[in-house]
């Protein structure tokens, strides 16, 4: 049973870094835009097919196609910027999170389809030569691939706090989230942070999703899911620190795995939604940081 | 302008019957069957999401409650209508249990609450029962249409005469005021906390025979699918196609989508959804009346000019 | 003449910030008080106070004999206690006579025994926007929006009516007409209480100012009295005229 338990708590805790990694982009675009997007999930359908197509077609190592699917999908953020979120920022904060909801759910109806009709219904998953490698501790099994995704979240979340904080872009985007009339009357190009940090938020989906496809697996209707993961890991961590939110993501991960281990695998899930709503109703305002009070 | 609504309504009322009786069209039929469960279930989510102003993702759970018990007590042995009021009823107490812990939450937070507690639901149900809910043989044997349009037919005007009552009432008048500014209404003697329960409540009552209307009508299906996500979404998809807040926009919002995926090709089947994902997006963008404010536009142009009744959104939202 | 408002060393913070800190004052009934100071003073804390749409930390609001601290905003403003806010928060979405009509359904003890629709158009038009009552709200001007609001107020028939920075954003010509409406309200019966930032904006109005400074009450006086005050002057008004 110990065994057991030991086991669930390194899969859970691995599955959580990829949860913390995908909720990183998440509060990005919410924290810095004010911007809702319940299409982060179906952002990361599509890296995670990327990186499988990547793969398939071209042999890219999955980790060789990293910065490829970054890129693209960068590229795609700024393309959805501009042609959808781009009119939704022009409102005040209460109704641009609203609309924001409201926008990104038709976004993710439309992606979701359009991967079932361009990639098939199919589940997808990269094997690469190493992707049964695991080493053993204890007799406790660590895969590889899953490692990676919560090396990869670990390293994503340094990289973004030591932007934020270090540099003056960084500064620029922190400025504008705080409050972004001020920023803009401090000189600060308001829309092109908005693009960039949207972009960048697109591009960690799709990282995570490159890293879902390698150690899980794909199929179009992934993005609701996953959607959810990351909204529950940003309302429980809040927008303070990067750091936090992969801790948050690992959180989530240990308490629906070992919640499987005792309630049984098929409310793993359910387990950990009704966790979240009952600590959402004893905070019932306050979780998204600073952003309750603007 | 309202007596002429009312009598426009009545005569159409009198068509939808007139046409249950008559036609034989099995296709048509499914249709209009279809497209009345839609659109109760859009009425009722509009009296939250339109009147009240509070953005619901977990309605399915609501509708999927109504199809569950009205299906098991139904084929149990129970009278269909004792089965419905019992449905009804179960749903509305349970609304108003979770809707205390769930209303405290404003705006997103409720939204992504209901959300996960409709994904929770979902789960659950497909858990517990995990076997094809199909008629019984004796039942199949004198299946035919005509039953469960005539019950889907009364779901819909039994929600449309909620819709109005609501929008000529005190009640009604007070979720508006929750909708548009929570403090002003605070301000001006309203108990927005009460009012929005009332609406969560009487919504989910509402949703409750949307989902009775479909367990009524299919031969056969998952039970856990009554409660599935599409559900929530295609009801606000119509919802804001429609027009948000109104009474018609559901109803007209339900007709265009029905009748639009019957018309479009098949063979790509996401092709649909792609069409009606960009132009609920478009709506919300661009035209937050939608199309019933666009067709109150037309009549306006061609007949009398009516005297400022287009009600405006709830998407458009304070400023 | 009996007590319609009074608070009792009512303290407010906010973070480490005091916004008010030991604040009583009192109103009689039938009064016009004007609640003057600088930013910051806790002018709109106080009304938020009183108005219930905050919690005191400290020190009790009794209205009309009785003590109404701590209740939630509906239940004050049901008791007879009306507001307007300083940026205007009509129902943008509702007609004129709608967002009036709540005034009357909601706001009365009574729920409103008159036809809600005759009384709100009677509201609407003590404030001159009858003609205008099928429009929505949003289709106003920023004045028009005001008046909206008083009418609101008005016909949940208050016993007090707190008017949050009533003349902010008023032309020079439109002023005559809002201190008329003022006092109208009051030859209505209503106890007026009006926080204003100017001084001079509601001198012609008020029968008393009250000044806050810091939280506490720093004067208080006939308008005259009260523009000789050396204190005030030196707190407030100085400063204003400095920079003026």
């Amino acid at each position: 049973m110990s065994q057991l338990i030991a086991q669930s708590i390194v899969s859970g805790v691995l599955l959580g870094g990829v949860y913390g990694l995908v909720a990183l982009g998440l509060a990005l675009s919410f924290g810095v835009l004010r911007v809702l997007n319940v299409a982060h999930g179906e952002l990361l359908m599509l890296g995670g097919y990327l990186a499988f197509f990547a793969f398939r077609e071209w042999g890219l190592d999955p980790f060789v196609s990293l910065p490829l699917v970054f890129v693209v999908m960068f590229g795609f953020g700024v393309l959805l910027y501009l042609c959808l979120f781009r009119f939704v920022t022009r409102t005040e904060t209460h109704t641009r999170i609203k609309n924001s909801l409201l926008v990104s759910f038709g976004l993710a109806l439309v992606l979701q389809a359009l991967a079932v009709r361009f990639f098939t219904a199919d589940e997808r998953t990269i094997s690469t030569a190493y992707s049964s490698e695991a080493f053993t501790i204890w007799s406790i099994r660590v895969p590889m691939v899953r490692l990676a995704g919560l090396v990869v979240a670990i390293v994503a979340a340094f990289v973004l706090e030591w932007v934020l904080h270090r540099t003056r872009f960084g500064k620029a985007l922190r400025a504008t989230s705080e409050d972004w009339t001020r920023a803009a009357l401090t000189g600060i190009d308001v829309r092109r942070i908005y693009q960039i940090a949207f972009a960048v938020s697109a591009a960690l989906a799709a990282i995570a999703g490159s890293m879902v496809s390698l150690g899980y697996s794909v199929s179009p209707s992934i993005g609701l899911g996953w959607t959810l993961k990351a909204l529950i890991v940003v309302v429980l961590a809040g927008l303070g620190s990067m750091r936090g939110i992969v801790v948050a993501g690992v959180a989530l991960g240990l308490v629906e795995s070992l919640s499987s281990v005792w309630i049984g695998g098929q409310y793993r899930e359910v387990t950990a939604l009704v966790l979240f709503l009952i600590v959402l109703s004893f905070r019932p305002l306050g979780f998204f940081g600073r952003a309750a009070g603007a | 302008m309202r007596e002429r609504a009312a009598w426009m309504g009545l005569l159409l009322l009198g068509a939808m019957v007139a046409v249950g009786l008559s036609v034989g069209n099995q296709h048509f039929l499914t249709l209009t069957i279809q497209t009345m469960i839609l659109a109760t279930l859009a009425t009722s989510w509009n009296i939250l999401g339109g009147f009240a102003g509070q953005i619901s993702l977990g309605h399915s759970a609501f509708f999927g409650l109504g199809a569950l018990i009205t299906r098991e007590l139904w084929l149990g042995g129970q009278a269909f209508p004792l089965a419905v009021m019992t449905a009804v009823i179960v749903t509305a107490l349970a609304a108003f249990v979770v809707g205390i812990p769930m209303l405290r939450f404003r705006d997103i937070y409720f939204a992504i609450g209901t959300l996960a507690l409709g994904v929770a639901v979902y789960i659950t149900a497909g858990n517990l029962w995990p076997g094809i809910s199909s008629l019984p043989a004796e039942v199949l044997r004198s299946y035919d249409f005509t039953g469960p349009y005539f019950f889907a037919l009364g779901a819909l005007v039994a929600a449309v005469c909620v819709s109005v009552w609501l929008e000529r009432s005190r009640l009604g008048l007070g979720m508006m005021t929750v909708r548009e500014d929570e403090e002003a209404a605070k301000a001006t003697g309203v108990d927005v906390f009460s009012h929005k329960l009332a609406a969560f409540v009487i919504s989910a009552a509402v949703a409750t025979l949307a989902g009775s209307a479909f367990a009524y009508f299919s031969v056969s299906y998952y039970p856990n699918f009554a409660f599935s996500v599409i559900w929530t979404f295609e009801a606000v998809l119509v919802v804001f196609i429609g027009g948000i807040g109104t009474l018609a926009g559901p109803l007209l919002g339900s007709i265009f989508f029905i009748l639009g995926r019957d018309l479009m090709p098949t063979d790509v089947d996401e092709f649909q959804v792609v069409f009606f994902g960009l132009l609920f997006i478009v709506v919300v963008l661009l035209f937050p009346g939608g199309l019933s404010q666009a067709a109150g536009r037309l009549l306006g142009r061609a007949g009398e000019r009516s005297t400022a009744t287009d009600r405006p959104t709830a998407a458009r939202g304070r400023s | 003449m009996t007590v319609m408002l009074e608070l009792q060393d009512v303290r407010k913070s906010f973070g480490g910030l005091r916004a008010l800190d030991g604040l009583s004052l009192e109103v009689r009934e039938g009064e016009i008080v004007g609640l003057i100071g600088p930013n910051g003073s806790g002018k709109s804390t106080a009304f938020n106070i009183i108005s219930g749409a905050l919690k005191s930390d400290h020190g009790t609001v009794v209205f009309a004999g009785r003590d109404i601290t701590g209740l939630p905003p509906h239940r004050i403003s049901q008791l007879g206690v009306a507001r307007t806010f300083q940026v205007v928060r009509p129902f943008r979405n509702l007609t004129a006579l709608q967002n009036v009509e709540a005034g009357v359904l909601f706001g009365r003890r009574d729920g409103g025994s008159e036809d809600p629709r005759e009384a709100a158009m009677a509201a609407l038009e003590r404030v001159g926007l009858a003609a205008k009552a099928e429009r929505p709200a949003s289709s106003f001007t920023i004045v028009e929006r005001k008046w909206l609001e008083v009418a609101r107020a008005l016909a949940s028939q208050p016993k007090l009516m707190l008017l949050d920075e009533f003349m902010a954003g008023l032309t020079p010509h439109e002023i005559p007409a809002a201190v008329e409406l003022i006092k109208s309200i009051r030859e209505s019966g209503v106890t007026v209480v009006v926080v204003e930032h100017v001084i001079k904006a509601i001198t012609g109005a008020c029968d008393r100012v009250v000044v806050l400074d810091a939280g506490r009450k720093l004067a208080e006086g006939t308008p005259d009295e009260i523009v000789e005050d050396p204190a005030v002057i030196a707190a407030y008004l100085g400063t204003r005229h400095a920079r003026g």
